[in-house]
């Protein structure tokens, strides 16, 4: 047997059964460093059979197990009363919840129609003569002025022609005003 | 009263407190042997027994009848043990030199004399305290409890394979470990 299987065969022997065999024995009675792991392995396994035999023993089980079904009893009894409360506290969290979200939806939807209605609604000022300064007093079916007026007013502006303005060519698209 | 343990978990889940008075008794010490072999200290086991005992029983409705009972209670106490176990490491370090004049002492003694509990707690905390959580709890299952490698699996809810690599780095740590600890006291001798 060669030093590496008996050192194997040793270490193993510290946690598990092990069958020390002649041939082992053999090697033992001639290998002094071999010899030396025995020794120590014995010790090691006399540490573990300590450890694994010695039963920490519970000081006073009955106060112990008196402990544990009086806190079971007044968990057991507190328990309706915890439940229904954070029951309450959910149900009322849960309407504050809906109520926050119900009126949040309901400034921005009001904000949108807003918005929406106000752009529908612009009107041009025909006393500026920069048409690209919009204001919401001139309404273009009401205005007593006609389309080939504000086509004038428009392409005469200064600047950007207000024409390639995407919004006010919507605009002027919707009355079919070319 | 049930004296069978199916019929004293039936009537816990029942909301029974004599039946789960029984259970207590019947297991409370097998409980606080493991918690004491995982905490290394007695108060903290007593405690990490009482917090696991509530929660079997806030949890008994969870417990699938058609399975063992002692693993999953096992798992329970586990768990509740390594966390306490986590507060606790950040306070507890064990010299070597203690415990190997601990272990001198204990070395001298029949190993039929039983050690008391801080002798042992010592020789626990100075032995598997090096260990990382998993190596630790799967060697105090196999190697000191003496748990075969199918309970060890059930109680971690480790594989085989993971088992037995945690198995391993943990045996070779706590060889070298105790190699030296037995260089310290032939040094102290």
């Amino acid at each position: 047997m060669n030093c590496n299987v008996a050192i194997g065969i040793l270490e193993r022997m510290i946690f598990e059964e092990v069958q020390i065999d002649d041939e082992l024995r053999q090697h033992l009675d001639t290998c002094s460093s071999c010899s030396r792991v025995y020794r120590d392995a014995l010790k090691s396994r006399q540490i573990m059979d300590h450890i694994r035999h010695s039963e920490p023993l519970l000081s006073d089980p009955g106060e112990l197990t008196d402990n544990i079904l009086s806190a079971i009893q007044q968990s057991s009894q507190r328990t309706p009363v915890i439940l229904i409360f954070l029951q309450r506290m959910l149900a009322a969290a849960a309407v504050v919840i809906l109520l926050l979200f119900t009126y949040e939806q309901y400034v921005v939807v009001r904000k949108i129609s807003g918005l929406e209605k106000h752009f529908s609604e612009i009107k041009t000022d025909p006393g500026y003569s920069d048409p690209l300064r919009l204001t919401p007093t001139f309404d273009i079916n009401n205005a007593g002025i006609s389309i080939s007026e504000i086509q004038r007013i428009l392409s005469t502006a200064k600047g950007n022609n207000p024409l390639s303005y995407p919004f006010i060519k919507k605009r002027l698209n919707q009355r079919n005003i070319k | 009263m049930p004296e069978n343990l199916q019929e004293i978990i039936t009537c816990i889940r029942n909301g029974d407190h004599p039946a789960f008075r029984k259970l207590v008794e019947m297991y409370q010490q097998p409980a606080y042997r493991l918690a004491f072999r995982i905490l290394g200290n007695e108060e903290e086991a007593r405690d990490s027994v009482q917090e696991s005992f509530i929660k079997i029983w806030q949890k008994i409705d969870s417990f699938d009848p058609s399975r063992e009972f002692l693993p999953w209670m096992y798992r329970i106490l586990v768990n509740t043990s390594n966390d306490r176990l986590r507060k606790l490491k950040r306070h507890s370090i064990i010299s070597i030199d203690m415990v190997s004049q601990n272990i001198g002492a204990l070395l001298q003694n029949d190993s039929d004399v039983p050690v008391d509990n801080h002798d042992l707690a010592i020789m626990i905390k100075g032995i598997a305290d090096i260990l990382p959580e998993k190596q630790r709890l799967v060697f105090i299952l196999r190697d000191i409890e003496g748990m075969s490698s199918g309970e060890v699996e059930s109680i971690t809810e480790l594989n085989e394979s993971s088992v037995k690599s945690n198995l391993y780095y943990a045996r070779k740590k706590v060889r070298e470990r105790l190699l030296l600890i037995i260089e310290k006291e032939r040094i102290i001798k």
